[in-house]
């Protein structure tokens, strides 16, 4: 059975909840999600990763979004206990005190990470945090490499746009305080980092 | 853009963590690639520090500490030899 789910003009996080409903009660051979926007598309993207679907496909046309996958899901529960944390920043140095020492302690932190064999499995980036994540940042080049390895980067919308950088994100996927709040509380919980 | 995964010859240790961020001015007043700000690595010091990792030191750099040859192989990993 071919299941469709028309999320189109439904605001966030809406399109996700009505995907996870698909998923918990199944029995689709197919099944297709619309979306009308960009967030949309990523965060049921996500959320159909998250649940085990590999085998996904995107088709994007007049601005909207069909998001398809088969029924084929890889078992994801049996390691959820295992799973790597969440990295929560809420600050663009590390720690508070000086500014320049707050920054370079951030910036050895990143590079730490990089380093690590077992990584966390999410990074948070909220309020002033967001700028490590943008266009010359110092900090760019481990976040690409840590989001290369596998890490998920969330980077909070409102802070980008209150900031002016939404323009210039340059890694990571800009998110939403629902999908936020869900990733600090799933699986071994969030560590704050600043 | 500093590239970490450059290869760099040379890691800098300086006396403190003022002396790195002085250093580190010096480097992008010169060529922003040919460096990498790291945490001291724990082979070298146990303590929270800062080093440059670089390849070639250039001159004018205060409070240097000590400057290590960086050593790479396949079996053994990283390794970090000191220059007198």
């Amino acid at each position: 059975m071919n299941r469709s789910i028309d999320a189109r003009a439904l605001p966030c996080p809406k399109p996700v909840i009505l995907t996870k409903q698909a998923v918990d009660e199944g029995g689709f051979t197919t099944l297709q999600i619309i979306v009308d926007n960009e967030p949309a598309k990523e965060n049921v993207k996500r959320f159909l990763t998250r649940s085990g679907y590999t085998n996904l496909s995107v088709f994007e046309e007049h601005g909207e979004f069909t998001i398809t996958t088969d029924s084929k899901r890889k078992q994801v529960s049996d390691t959820a206990s295992l799973a790597p944390k969440t990295l929560f920043f809420s600050s663009e140095y590390l720690g508070s005190g000086d500014a320049a020492l707050g920054t370079l302690l951030m910036r050895g932190f990143l590079y730490a990470l990089t380093e690590l064999d077992q990584k966390p499995s999410r990074l948070v980036f909220m309020n002033s945090s967001v700028s490590l994540a943008t266009e010359g940042a110092r900090t760019l080049s481990d976040l690409q490499k840590l989001e290369h390895s596998g890490v998920e980067i969330l980077v909070c919308g409102t802070c980008l746009d209150y900031y002016h950088l939404t323009d210039k994100l340059a890694v990571g996927i800009i998110s939403n305080m629902y999908t936020i709040t869900e990733a600090l509380l799933e699986g071994n919980g969030a560590v704050n980092i600043s | 853009m500093s590239e970490s995964t450059q290869e760099f010859r040379y890691l800098i240790t300086f006396l403190s963590t003022f002396y790195t961020m002085e250093a580190e001015e010096v480097f992008l007043s010169r060529d922003e690639a040919s460096f990498l700000l790291i945490p001291t690595p724990r082979e070298i010091s146990s303590e929270c520090g800062f080093s440059i990792q670089c390849s070639a030191v250039p001159t004018g750099i205060q409070g240097i500490e000590a400057i290590y040859h960086i050593r790479k192989n396949e079996r053994k990993g990283v390794r970090y030899e000191q220059i007198d």
